[in-house]
């Protein structure tokens, strides 16, 4: 990975091959060095993200976290709608409900957001609120998802959501978590 | 009491024409014996040739039967990792997410890609495994499929089936579903289901395509049919793909599979190239196999040093894989190949090594010692090796091979004992069919080099009787038992051997040879037209070998004896062709005698011109010399015949030539140097020249006239049945002996012998047209009648010249056809009135008129001869026999007339006789003055005749009718004083005087 220059540009590029080149962890060098050498710089952000996504695959659920959040702070819209959205399903893995509902929320805020993005982050924001036991929220954000979302497995899925809600709301006691949110 | 008058009259004129008639005896024979006839007799030259030995085609030993193994198959696929498969969506952002993971299809499905397009495919087959099950079936299609890819890629080809046949048939039409049947397609060939790929393959090929499956459903289905072993479908499915736009990846493969097609379709110089770019390349599918192969091909094409770097660079390279040991195997044959038996060996022994079941490591060493055999100058290295292998522990097959190789090299050797013992055991232990025959043909070989042709002819026809004989085994057998068999003596089996061969190998090289053979084997056999049409067709087939010529001059030889024009013909063909050789002045020669003994000397003499300074040896300048020496006696220049006669016996002690001077010498009538001559040539010639010369001493005697040597010499050389052109003209001359001594008897057999045996040759009508008119002069009446009527019916355009009417006219009245011979007669007398024979003719007309009972023809024909012949002495007797013709028809005029001329012209008894008869005529008239005086006319001029005593009892008679007895008295006193008087007129004489007396 000894790139001379090292610029920001050279180094994401030598992140992304070596994804395709099956070396995760000199994907990540490269993305590290970004983020460190070229702060300022809008592949950092990206880079954040990327790091992000991979601490998340590893099930490093608070340095995704964290990364997250960094990676939030750039300037691309849409990259900050996908940290926010990576963020608040780090945060549901460490049942930081509230603070997962925030994150997903800002993803819903965020102007000009993808459907697909916005529609999980809304069902992120459904299994926060489930995970808080506020049934009528989570059932609300469920029926958007149920109702909007172009994708119809997550349709499928948060119709299924809803109606065990919509249960929970009648018998609160016997209604089923969620069951993959747990870390 | 008399006899008949026309009898008489026979007997009158017979003796007055017959007695004249004979001519002198030795006349008869008027004509010399021909020479003896010597045109066929100068023999055709000929070179001292005899059948050519025809070479045995050399015999490959037969392959063992342990061949090393084919190479392993290559893998029917193509690398996956170039392979086009469906177009995948580019994953979401954020994949493999929460929602994925809390069981949302299309969150996994989207995992899945991401991990697919980055290359983590156990990651990928997780997450599409866990959408498969998804409710939404478009999800769960795209996940089955990317399943099915990722499986594929993960090599797990095993598990592939079931997600792509589901895909395939829930979208048989659509993109996943198209790509889904590919990938079933190569799994299918994966598996060496080739059949079943080509079937995929076709379907795919029959619908609509993505573009970027087109090329590589194309390279499946070609992939089946090489599977299939359909290798000319398969390279033209791939040659299909040529000059297209195929990408990067199968371009690459297209090298192999196209160059490993060439080799099997027999093209290895293009296998090489392409199978060298191959394995140049950095790519790693089917590396080992594109090594293997090229060395396979490079081999196969001949170059022997790239298939050793290719195999040595895949032992190096890949050491363990499937296909090293048969690399070593193959760099064992590929370092004999190129002469480097020392590393052949090392390889061997390492193969040997770590091949314990032998399986490639046998047929290497089999290959080592079919090395030493073609290797020169090895010979004591092979059997040593051979002595090696025999020790080790082989399969029979492999011992019988080693003993048959180790048997033809001890033939080679000169080691004919051992050969023969190691053939006798492949050929008793018949473990090979093949070998068992190749033995039997080596066994055959040692008997004819040993000169047991007979045994050897038996063993190959041995071998040509089993079963499923190669051919260059077969064609060997042949030619062996050919030449065996014509050597043996058995003619008609060699040519049938050299038959067989021609017809079953009609273009092997040895043709022309083994025709050539054939042509001698037909020729022993006495078939010379079948001879004469193989030595042409040899000449035709191979104008240019060295016995052409020879072959074509045998064959004019041959054509001389049945067309001496087609053999001219040849002969001139080889003098032209092959002008300045031996066979050139042989046929030139040959050619001028065949015109000599058509009758053409001129063309002979210049036929030869120059040639006898030309010839050799000095024999062939005689025999020039001898043909020459003929010729010029044809053309009747005999002092130049002479000279080179003589030059020929001086030259070689020809007895042909000795012929040829007593020819000199008869021609001459120097008939002493003739019998000098003829006498040397007949103790020293050919049977033929001996015959000829023998003839010649006969007919130098019979021309002589040594008539008792030659009746002594001549029987005996026609009781040796001589020669046509002799025989007829012995009878001839033996005909004419018999005819001139009157040994009717024998001329009679020797004409009839000469006529029956001989029809056609001039002597035969002429000696029968001779004895005809000899008999007839000798009064062999029935002789003469036999022979002119043999030649009426054999000869009746040659009898009229060789027929003497006159004789004929008297033989047909002598046999009793006094009509016919009236006719002859009479055609003769008025076609020929100025003939000398004509007068005779006359006379035997009129005895022939005679004897048919036309007596007044006959008178008129007699009086006529007389007016015309009037100082013929015949004429008196002509007179008085048509006197007295004319006067028993009752002409009296006539015959008075005719009477009285007789007495007029003859005398003696002739006159006595017309006297008489004229007295008796007028006496009957009653004129008997007149009688008295014609009586007494013949009484007194007639002489001792008995017409002159009946004239004196006439003449008494008519006195006494005058009434005048006394001189009637003292004539019949006078009468009956006549001594021995004929009894009868006596007793006339003596009744006339009782009645005088009595009155």
């Amino acid at each position: 990975m000894a790139l001379r220059p090292a610029t920001a540009e050279n180094l994401y590029d030598a992140a992304t091959i070596a994804v395709r080149l099956k070396r995760p962890r000199d994907a990540e060098v490269a993305w590290t060095r970004v983020r460190r050498e070229f702060p300022d710089h809008s592949l950092a952000a990206r880079a954040s993200l990327e790091l992000a996504q991979a601490a998340f695959g590893r099930e490093q659920w608070k340095e995704a976290a964290t990364l997250a959040v960094a990676a939030a702070k750039g300037t691309d819209g849409a990259l900050r709608a996908e940290a926010h959205l990576l963020h608040g399903e780090s945060e549901l893995k460490l049942r930081r409900f509230a603070a997962a509902h925030q994150a997903f929320q800002a993803v819903v805020a965020s102007p000009g957001v993808d459907a697909q993005i916005r529609y999980r982050a809304l069902a992120g924001s459904g299994l926060a609120m489930e995970e808080q036991q506020q049934w009528a929220q989570a059932a609300r954000y469920y029926e958007e998802v149920a109702t909007k979302s172009p994708d119809r497995s997550l349709k499928s899925w948060a119709r299924e959501r809803h109606t065990a809600v919509g249960a929970r709301v009648a018998k609160p006691s016997r209604s089923a978590p969620p069951k993959s949110t747990k870390p | 009491v008399t006899r008949p008058r026309s009898v008489r009259l026979a007997t009158l004129l017979a003796v007055v024409v017959g007695l004249a008639a004979v001519p002198p005896a030795r006349a008869e024979i008027g004509f010399k014996l021909p020479p003896p006839d010597v045109r066929g007799l100068v023999p055709l030259a000929a070179l001292p040739l005899d059948k050519p030995p025809v070479p045995a085609p050399s015999v490959a030993l037969p392959a063992p039967r342990q061949p090393l193994p084919d190479p392993p198959e290559p893998a029917l696929a193509s690398a996956v990792w170039h392979r086009p498969h469906a177009t995948m969506p580019v994953p979401g952002p954020l994949a493999c997410n929460l929602l994925g993971a809390m069981g949302v299809a299309s969150q996994q499905l989207d995992c899945g890609r991401k991990h697919f397009f980055r290359g983590e495919m156990e990651e990928a087959r997780t997450a599409f495994q866990s959408a498969v099950g998804s409710g939404d079936r478009l999800v769960a299609r795209e996940a089955r499929y990317w399943l099915g890819e990722t499986l594929l890629r993960l090599g797990r080809t095993a598990e592939v089936a079931a997600p792509l046949g589901a895909v395939a048939q829930d979208d048989p039409r659509g993109e996943l579903g198209v790509y889904a049947q590919a990938g079933l397609g190569w799994l299918a060939l994966g598996d060496r289901d080739a059949a079943r790929a080509l079937e995929i393959f076709d379907r795919l090929l029959q619908s609509s395509l993505p573009a970027p499956l087109v090329h590589y459903a194309r390279h499946g289905r070609a992939l089946a049919l090489y599977g299939l072993k359909r290798f000319p479908d398969a390279q033209a499915g791939w040659r299909g793909l040529a000059g297209q736009s195929v990408p990067q990846g199968l371009a690459t493969e297209l090298n192999f599979w196209v160059g490993d097609t060439s080799g099997r379709l027999g093209d290895a110089k293009n296998a090489v190239p392409r199978l060298r770019a191959f394995t140049g390349g950095s790519q790693t599918f089917l590396v080992e196999q594109g090594l293997l192969r090229h060395g396979v091909w490079s081999r196969a094409a001949g170059e022997p040093q790239e298939a050793v770097r290719a195999w040595r660079t895949l032992l190096a390279r890949f050491p363990a894989s499937a296909e090293a040991s048969w690399a070593r195997a193959g760099l064992v044959l590929a370092l004999l190949d190129a002469g480097d038996e020392p590393a052949a060996r090392k390889e061997l022994a390492q193969l040997e090594a770590s091949d314990k079941t032998g399986t490639l490591s046998r047929p290497a060493v089999l290959a080592v010692r079919r090395w030493l055999m073609a290797a020169d100058g090895r010979g004591a290295e092979a059997r040593a090796f051979d002595d090696e292998l025999l020790a080790r522990d082989l399969d029979p097959a492999a011992r019988a091979w080693v003993l048959l190789a180790s048997a033809a090299e001890a033939r080679t050797a000169g080691d004919a004992a051992k050969a023969r013992d190691r053939f006798d055991l492949v050929r008793q232990n018949p473990i090979v069919a093949g070998y068992a025959a190749y033995a039997a043909l080596g066994l055959a070989q040692l008997d004819f080099e040993a000169r047991e042709f007979a045994g050897a002819a038996e063993q190959a026809k041995q071998v040509l009787t089993a079963q499923s004989v190669p051919n260059d085994l077969r064609a060997a057998a042949l030619v062996t038992r050919g030449e065996a068999a014509y050597w043996a003596g058995d003619h008609a089996g060699a040519a049938e051997a050299y038959r067989r061969f021609l017809a079953d190998f009609g273009s092997h090289p040895l043709v022309p040879q083994v025709r050539m053979a054939l042509g001698w084997a037909e020729y022993r056999q006495g078939r010379h037209a079948e001879a004469r049409e193989h030595w042409m067709a040899f000449a035709r087939e191979a104008p240019n070998d060295r016995r052409a010529p020879e072959a074509l001059l045998l064959a004019a030889e041959l054509a001389a004896a049945s067309d001496r024009r087609a053999a001219e013909i040849q002969f001139r063909e080889v003098a032209r062709r092959y002008r300045g050789t031996p066979h050139a002045e042989v046929a030139a020669l040959n050619r001028a005698v065949l015109a000599l003994a058509d009758g053409r000397a001129a063309e002979t003499l210049g036929d030869l011109q120059g040639l006898e300074q030309r010839s050799d040896p000095l024999a062939l300048a005689a025999r020039v010399r001898v043909t020459r020496g003929f010729a010029l006696i044809a053309l009747k220049r005999l002092p130049e015949a002479k000279r080179e006669l003589t030059t020929a016996v001086t030259q070689s002690g020809d007895a042909l030539g000795r012929l040829g001077l007593g020819l000199v010498a008869f021609e001459r009538a120097d008939w002493d140097e003739a019998t000098r001559e003829w006498t040397a040539a007949r103790d020293a010639g050919t049977p033929g020249v001996g015959q000829a010369a023998e003839y010649g001493l006969v007919a130098v005697r019979f021309n002589q006239g040594k008539l008792e040597e030659f009746k002594r010499e001549a029987p005996p050389l026609l009781a040796r049945r001589p020669p046509p052109a002799t025989a007829p003209d012995l009878l001839h001359a033996l005909a004419a002996v018999a005819v001139e001594e009157k040994r009717w008897a024998d001329a009679r057999s020797l004409a009839l012998q000469l006529a029956d045996q001989y029809p056609t040759h001039e002597a035969a009508p002429a000696t029968l047209g001779s004895l005809s008119a000899a008999a007839g002069a000798g009064g062999q009446w029935p002789l003469a009648r036999e022979a002119h009527a043999l030649l009426m019916a054999r000869y009746p355009t040659k009898a009229g010249a060789l027929t003497d009417p006159v004789v004929l006219g008297e033989t047909q009245l002598r046999g009793g056809s006094a009509a016919e011979a009236s006719r002859t007669l009479s055609a003769f007398v008025k076609a020929s009135p100025h003939d000398p024979r004509a007068s005779r003719a006359t006379l035997l007309l009129a005895e022939a008129q005679e004897a048919e009972g036309a007596r007044l023809a006959a008178a008129e024909t007699l009086a006529n001869f007389a007016i015309l012949n009037r100082t013929d002495p015949k004429r008196p007797q002509a007179l008085l026999t048509s006197g007295r013709l004319f006067q028993e028809a009752g002409r009296w005029s006539e015959a008075r007339t005719q009477l009285e001329r007789a007495i007029e012209a003859g005398d003696g008894a002739v006159l006595g006789e017309a006297g008489f008869r004229l007295g008796e005529g007028l006496r009957q008239s009653g004129q008997h003055d007149n009688a008295v005086e014609a009586y007494m006319t013949a009484a007194y001029l007639g002489g001792d005749t008995v017409w002159a005593r009946r004239g004196l009892l006439g003449a008494a008679q008519s006195l006494s009718f005058l009434n005048q007895p006394a001189p009637a008295t003292g004539i019949l006193k006078k009468l009956l004083a006549v001594p021995d008087l004929e009894p009868e007129i006596a007793a006339d004489a003596r009744r006339g005087l009782k009645v005088l007396e009595t009155n």
